[in-house]
C-alpha cells in the first residue's frame, strides 16, 4: 500500500473521530515502514487540523472536534514508543500545557481549549483541574519551552494564576514560557495586571492565541515541528 | 385566575425524581469540603473508593427533604418589602455576577467596579419589577479581602429589599454574622428576619467544591437559607439531552438538600435552576437557549411538586448589547418562567450570559417583567367586570370613553401603562427620534436622580465601614461612590 493511500485513510479516520481505526492505521502505518514521524506530520495533524478549519467555519459541531481530537491522542499513543525509539517525537513538538488552577474543579473551558489547540498542531499536556502550583512549574521543567494555558472560573480562584506566575520567575523558568490565562472572571485587565502573556474570552480566540505565543518560542532543539505549529 | 403553562404529567416527574435518587444512590456525589462529606458519612451514607464519591442512598434524600419549608422569607431591612417565596406568585430578582459594565456614559464595556454595584443597587431600589437583590456585578477594584463584605455592605446601604449573594471562604462568615448583629441588633434574629440568603452552585457533572459549600454550610447553621443552584450544560457537563441534564441538575440539588438539612434540619432552601445548554458551535454558555425554557419549566414543577421554591434563570440573553436580540432571548425566558409559576426569575440588568451589566437593560427587563406581572395577574369575572348593565346603558355604536366606571376601573390597574414603550403614531415617533435604548439609559440617570432608598441608621452603616477597615485596614473603599454622571 501506497502512503499516499494511508495518509487518506487517516484524513477520514479522524474526521470519523473513530479511535480505534486510528490505533489501527497508526499501527498498520508502522508496520508498512512509515516512519512515525511521517504518520504524525503528514497524516494525523493535516488530518485534525482539517477538523478545526471545519468547526472554525462553523460547518461542524464541537463534539466532533473533540472526537477526532481523542482519535488522534489514541494514534499518537501508539507510535509514541517508536518516536522515542527514533529519537526524537513528541518532545520534538510545540508544547501547550493546560490546567484549571488550585482551588478550582470547573473542567470543562481548559478541555475544549486542550482539544482545540492540539487540532491546530501543538503537543498538549492536560494537567487536570485543581492544578498545585508546583506540577506546572515541574511540567516546564520536564518539557522545557512551552505555552501554559491557565483556567480559572472562581474570582477567588483566578489569583491563583499569580501564583502560577510568581513561582514561574522564582524557579527561572519564566521567559521560557508564555502564559494565558481565560476563564469565566477572567478579563484583559487581570492578565495585564498578573503580568500574563495573553488572555482570550473563548476556545477559538485561545487556541489562535496560544498558536501565536507558540510562534514566538525559540525553537527547542531538535525541532522538528515548526512548520506545523 | 392565572395563566399557567406545564410540560410533564406525573408519570414524567415521577420518571425524573427516581432518575435523580438513583444517579446519587448509583453514581453519587464527590464532595470536596471535608465538613459536608463528614455529615454525609455519620448519617451512614457510603463512600465509594473507586470514584470518590459518596453514595446517597433514596431514604436519606426523602428524610431530609421532608423537614425543607415548602415556603421560603426572604426578609428587607423593610419589613414592607418582605417576600414569601412558595405561595404561587412570581418574583425578580438581580443576577449574580458579571464581571463587566457597559458604561453608562461612554457605552463601552470596562471591567465592572463598585460604582457600577451602587449604582445598580439603587437603581434596582427604585425599581418596581425587581423584589430583592442579587449583587450583579463584581467590584474588580475593590480588594479580594474585602469584596464579599462591600457587596454585601452596598445591598444593606443601598437597597431596604433582601439581599442575596454567595459566599467565599469560612474566613468569611465571621464578619457576615457580625453584619447581622449590626442590622438585626443580634445575629440570632436572622432565623425569623433572614435579610440574607446564600447562593452556592455545585459543580457538574456531580461535585461539590469546598471552599464556597463549606463556608454556606457554616451560614445554614446560622439560619441563612440557602439557594442550592446547579448549572449543568447540557452536552459538555452534562448529558446533551435535556431528560438527562434535568435529572442530573435535580440529583445535584437534592444532594445539596442532603447536606444542608442535615447541618440544619428545616433550614429555607430553594432550587435554583442553573441549567443551560454548552453551544456547540463557539464552545460558550448558552443563556439565550430555548432550551433553558423547557428545563426552567419543567424543574419548576418538580419543584412545586417536591415542594421546594425554585428560581429560574429567566431574564437572561446571550446578547451582548441591550437591543432586539437581548429582548427576544428574555421575553421568550422569562415569559414561560412566568407562564410556569417559577417563585423566583432572575436576570435583571445583566446581558452577555450574564456578564455584564446595562443600566438600560435593568429598565427594560423591569417594563418587561411589570407587563408580565400584569398578564400574571388575569382579569376579575363577575357582574362589575362584565359590564353588561353598561353595555345595554351605550347599546349599539357609541363609546365607552365618557363612562365614569371606565375612568375607575382604569386607575384600578385594569390596564398597564408601559413606562418605556412607544406607543405614539408612526409620524411623532419619527418626528421625536425616540429609541427606547436611550429612553431607557435617561430613565435611569433620572430615577438615580430621584429615588430616595430607605437610609440605613448611621450608625449601622458606620458600624458597617468599620468592620470593613478591620477585616484590611489598607482597603479604601467609598461606599457611596456611583458610575453616574463622573
Amino acid at each position: 500500500m501506497a502512503a499516499n493511500d494511508i495518509y487518506e485513510e487517516i484524513m477520514q479516520c479522524i474526521a470519523d473521530g473513530d479511535e480505534d481505526w486510528a490505533r489501527e492505521l497508526a499501527q498498520k502505518g508502522l508496520d508498512e515502514g512509515v516512519s512515525p514521524l511521517d504518520l504524525i506530520e503528514n497524516g494525523f495533524t493535516p488530518a485534525l487540523r482539517a477538523v478545526g478549519e471545519r468547526w472554525d467555519t462553523g460547518s461542524i459541531f464541537l463534539p466532533e472536534m473533540i472526537l477526532s481530537a481523542d482519535a488522534m491522542k489514541a494514534a499518537v499513543r501508539v507510535l509514541q514508543p517508536a518516536l522515542q525509539e527514533a529519537g526524537g517525537g513528541a518532545h520534538d513538538m510545540k508544547t501547550c500545557v493546560v490546567g484549571t488552577v488550585k482551588g478550582d474543579i470547573h473542567d470543562i473551558g481548559k478541555s475544549i481549549v486542550g482539544a482545540l489547540v492540539e487540532a491546530s498542531g501543538l503537543a498538549v499536556i492536560d494537567l487536570g483541574t485543581n492544578v498545585e502550583t508546583e506540577l506546572f512549574v515541574n511540567a516546564v521543567r520536564e518539557r522545557g519551552s512551552c505555552v501554559i494555558g491557565l483556567s480559572a472560573l472562581l474570582t477567588t480562584t483566578m489569583v491563583e494564576m499569580k501564583i502560577v506566575l510568581d513561582e514561574l520567575a522564582k524557579a527561572g523558568l519564566r521567559n521560557q514560557v508564555r502564559v494565558a490565562v481565560g476563564g469565566a472572571p477572567v478579563t484583559q485587565a487581570f492578565a495585564d495586571e498578573i503580568g500574563a502573556d495573553g488572555y482570550a474570552e473563548d476556545g477559538m480566540s485561545a487556541m489562535h492565541l496560544i498558536q501565536e505565543l507558540a510562534a514566538g518560542l525559540d525553537p527547542a532543539p531538535g525541532e522538528s515541528m515548526s512548520k506545523v505549529a | 385566575m392565572k395563566p399557567t403553562l406545564s410540560l410533564l404529567d406525573r408519570e414524567q416527574i415521577q420518571q425524573i425524581q427516581q432518575a435523580a435518587l438513583d444517579l446519587l444512590k448509583n453514581v453519587g456525589v464527590k464532595i470536596a469540603s471535608e465538613p459536608a462529606e463528614a455529615l454525609l458519612r455519620e448519617a451512614g451514607q457510603e463512600f465509594d473508593a473507586s470514584s470518590g464519591a459518596m453514595r446517597i442512598s433514596q431514604d436519606l434524600v426523602e428524610q431530609c427533604l421532608a423537614t425543607v419549608p415548602s415556603q421560603v422569607l426572604l426578609a428587607g431591612r423593610d419589613e414592607s418589602r418582605d417576600v414569601m417565596l412558595g405561595t404561587g406568585k412570581v418574583h425578580t430578582c438581580l443576577d449574580g455576577q458579571g464581571m463587566y459594565t457597559l458604561d453608562p456614559d461612554s457605552g463601552q464595556r470596562r471591567p465592572s467596579e463598585l460604582a457600577d454595584l451602587v449604582a445598580a443597587t439603587r437603581l434596582s431600589d427604585a425599581l418596581e419589577g425587581v423584589d430583592y437583590l442579587w449583587p450583579n456585578v463584581v467590584p474588580t477594584d475593590v480588594p479580594q479581602t474585602v469584596r464579599t463584605y462591600v457587596e454585601s455592605a452596598v445591598g444593606f446601604i443601598h437597597t431596604s429589599r433582601h439581599v442575596q449573594h454567595e459566599i467565599k471562604e469560612i474566613g468569611e462568615v465571621p464578619l457576615l454574622l457580625e453584619m447581622f448583629d449590626i442590622l438585626l441588633g443580634d445575629r440570632r434574629r436572622h432565623a425569623e428576619r433572614p435579610i440574607f440568603s446564600v447562593t452556592c452552585c455545585p459543580v457538574s457533572p456531580l461535585q461539590h467544591e469546598d471552599d464556597m459549600t463549606t463556608a454556606s454550610l457554616e451560614l445554614a447553621r446560622n439560619d441563612v437559607p440557602v439557594v442550592v443552584m446547579p448549572m449543568p450544560l447540557a452536552g459538555a457537563t452534562a448529558p446533551v439531552t435535556l431528560a438527562g441534564t434535568l435529572a442530573m441538575l435535580l440529583a445535584e440539588f437534592l444532594s445539596g438538600v442532603a447536606l444542608y438539612q442535615l447541618a440544619r434540619p428545616g433550614l429555607p432552601m430553594i432550587l435554583g435552576i442553573g441549567g443551560t445548554i454548552l453551544d456547540m458551535r463557539t464552545g460558550l454558555y448558552s443563556a439565550g437557549a430555548p432550551e433553558l425554557s423547557l428545563l426552567n419549566i419543567a424543574m419548576t414543577e418538580i419543584g412545586r411538586h417536591i415542594g421546594v421554591p425554585v428560581m429560574a434563570q429567566g431574564l437572561v440573553t446571550d446578547a451582548k448589547a441591550p437591543g432586539t436580540q437581548a429582548a427576544y432571548e428574555k421575553a421568550i425566558n422569562a415569559t414561560s418562567a412566568f407562564m410556569a409559576g417559577s417563585d423566583v426569575i432572575n436576570g435583571v440588568g445583566l446581558i452577555d450570559s450574564s456578564q455584564l451589566l446595562s443600566f438600560e437593560q435593568m429598565i427594560i427587563d423591569d417594563e418587561m417583567t411589570n407587563m408580565l406581572h400584569r398578564v400574571e395577574r388575569g382579569f376579575e369575572i363577575d357582574p362589575e367586570h362584565l359590564m353588561l348593565d353598561l353595555i345595554a346603558e351605550v347599546g349599539h355604536g357609541g363609546h365607552y370613553l365618557g363612562q365614569r366606571r371606565t375612568l375607575a376601573h382604569m386607575k384600578k390597574g385594569e390596564h398597564f401603562q408601559p413606562k418605556l414603550s412607544f406607543r405614539g403614531a408612526y409620524q411623532v415617533w419619527q418626528d421625536s427620534g425616540y429609541d427606547e435604548v436611550a429612553a431607557a439609559r435617561e430613565r435611569a440617570s433620572k430615577l438615580l436622580k430621584e429615588h430616595e432608598v430607605l437610609p440605613l441608621a448611621s450608625e449601622e452603616e458606620k458600624a458597617l465601614e468599620e468592620l470593613i477597615a478591620r477585616a484590611d485596614p489598607e482597603a479604601r473603599v467609598d461606599l457611596h461612590a456611583s458610575c453616574f454622571g463622573r
